[in-house]
């Protein structure tokens, strides 16, 4: 019995995007474990601790070589072993079908896959599906619920869809999930996990052998624009029936709104 | 060169975000074909040369495998970046192992060469991308490229059913349940008001449905007012919640955290209340009124009622 879970590193949520010359740069160097990832880390694990306990964890990432410490984090919390996917530096993104494609390559065996909804990097939504396609999995994106019926190979999942709509799946195994914010709540290292997290392995792969070169498509936007400066605020002032009233106007009479 | 648009509709009326898609089809002057999968196949023509609908409701592969099977035709396929509609392009993506763009923000079709913006760190920038890679799949953010149709019902458009065969050996949906209400979904709303954590409390919100409701909006809330379990994460606007861009969007006791900004900045017009003159979320907004929201949100709820 194989997990997998996908992870990515990203650039700081509280990072400001800097342009310099047409490059794209951030305030805060710092990067961390796509918030969503975090959540599909603790539901690999848990699903191992309360399903399937002989099932080993892997946790895969795509990335430079800084990404190690992201995997260093999953195996600190409790991955059986890791998989790095390596790739030669580029000034742009890989297209989400060339990820896909490429840890569905390096996964050969497995038969619960969970990622993050989405990066919140380029906010894809894709990756999950390249995924479960590759091995011909079920792929339920968003999910808030799961109960597990490992005798039956079977899940219950609870997906989030448009206006907090909730839609209920029989969902057969092998699947991908992918986890949303408030399935769980994600656990911290603890120091006997760091230190056992040290000696665990981490296998590296190269992008070059998952994905022929005719599949693999990087992502190189012409132009990054940042969003337009806004005009000075326009203070109301007064007291505040006067506010009230001037902001009702403005609705009403300049937005058209009402 | 065609574009096929896929239509979300709603009870049996074409979603605003499949007419703002028809609206750009229109100004392009690019033909296009509709495909709804709604329940009803209700012909919804509006300039489209043919309708396509299915007979009956199908599970997200199903439309994907549909969706998939019609794609060769065309030079681009355009859907709604909501929770389904992303869901249902990222099935046919990898289906068809066509490249997808989702949530895009502008795009234009000249030729063979597609050009769109999309934002990227949750809006904190944008990134213009050529894609010379047709067909391609594109979902468009709501409320993103705006409604300005141009012609009406087309009375030469041909009505089509698909067949489309149905697969249980996967993931199988047994139930549905609607979310809340009658208001409108956040990402879609044209008026969104959000609180943050200075709302003290869950029952605190109510001031601001009153008002949401009294605009036909809805209510979103700050990370910092959800982690304190105030409001629910669906109700979430931010880099790690949801992306916004109504017409009007009013932060209310909302200091303006980085993530949170990513999340609403392109919203058209911002207001901001806050009883802090220094509060970041001043320097995006339009307008702004220092002032305690607990008294200004309630008393402008009855001006407008």
């Amino acid at each position: 019995m194989n997990i997998a879970v996908c992870i990515k590193q990203v650039p700081n949520t509280e990072a400001q995007v800097i342009l310099n010359d047409g490059i794209l740069a951030f305030s805060d160097p710092k990067k961390i474990i796509n918030p969503y990832d975090e959540f599909a880390i603790e539901a690999a694990l848990r699903a191992k601790e309360q399903a399937f306990p002989d099932a080993s964890v892997t946790a895969i990432t795509l990335g430079p070589e800084s990404a190690t410490e992201a995997l260093r984090t999953a195996l600190a919390m409790g991955c059986d072993q890791a998989i790095h996917i390596t790739h030669e530096p580029h000034p742009g993104w890989l297209a989400p079908l060339t990820v896909g494609q490429a840890i569905g390559a390096a996964l050969r065996q497995v038969d619960l896959v969970f990622c993050g909804r989405q990066g919140i990097d380029h906010d894809d939504f894709t990756v999950p599906y390249v995924i479960a396609n590759a091995h011909q999995m079920s792929c339920i994106n968003v999910v808030k619920e799961i109960t597990y019926k490992p005798e039956e190979k079977k899940l219950w999942v609870v997906r989030e869809s448009d206006g907090g709509q909730k839609e209920y799946f029989e969902c057969p195994m092998p699947a991908v999930l992918g986890i949303s914010i408030g399935l769980n709540k994600p656990r911290y290292p603890s120091l006997p996990g760091i230190m056992k997290a040290k000696k665990k392995a981490i296998e590296s792969l190269n992008l070059t052998d998952l994905v022929s070169d005719s599949n693999c498509t990087w992502i190189q936007p012409s132009t990054y624009e940042l969003p337009k400066a806004k005009e000075a605020c326009k203070m109301i002032k007064g007291d505040i029936a006067e506010q009230a009233s001037e902001l009702a106007r403005i609705l009403k009479e300049d937005l058209h709104i009402v | 060169m065609k574009i096929l648009v896929i239509a979300e509709t709603k009870e049996s009326k074409l979603k605003s975000t499949a007419l703002e898609m028809i609206s750009f089809c229109q100004q392009a002057k690019i033909p296009f074909d509709l495909l709804t999968l709604g329940p009803a196949e209700d012909a919804h023509t509006l300039g489209a040369e043919t309708c396509i609908g299915v007979h009956q409701i199908l599970s997200a592969r199903d439309s994907a495998s549909l969706v998939a099977q019609h794609l060769p035709a065309y030079t681009l396929i355009l859907g709604t970046a909501s929770l389904a509609g992303k869901d249902l392009f990222a099935r046919v993506s990898a289906q068809s192992m066509r490249h997808l763009y989702q949530d895009v923000t502008q795009l234009a079709l000249q030729g063979e060469t597609l050009t769109i913006t999309k934002p990227i760190y949750a809006g904190k920038a944008f990134a213009k991308i050529e894609v010379n890679t047709v067909p391609a799949l594109v979902t468009v953010r709501p409320n993103a490229l705006g409604v300005h149709l141009t012609e009406q019902e087309n009375t030469s458009t041909q009505t089509n059913k698909s067949e489309a065969t149905t697969t249980t050996d996967r993931e199988v949906l047994t139930k549905v349940e609607q979310g809340q209400s009658e208001r409108p979904d956040l990402t879609e709303s044209r008026v969104v008001i959000s609180g943050g954590r200075s709302l003290k409390n869950s029952e605190n919100f109510n001031i601001l449905w009153q008002l949401a409701d009294c605009l036909g909006g809805t209510v979103g809330a700050s990370r910092a007012a959800v982690d304190a379990g105030y409001a629910t994460h669906a109700m979430q606007v931010g880099q790690t919640g949801k992306t916004v861009s109504p017409k009007v969007y009013v932060a209310c006791g909302i200091s303006g955290a980085i993530q949170h900004l990513a999340g609403m900045k392109t919203s058209k017009h911002i207001i901001a209340i806050n009883t802090d003159p220094d509060a970041p979320i001043f320097k995006i907004a339009d307008y702004g009124i220092v002032s305690d929201l607990f008294e200004l949100v309630p008393k402008l709820t009855e001006k407008l009622s």
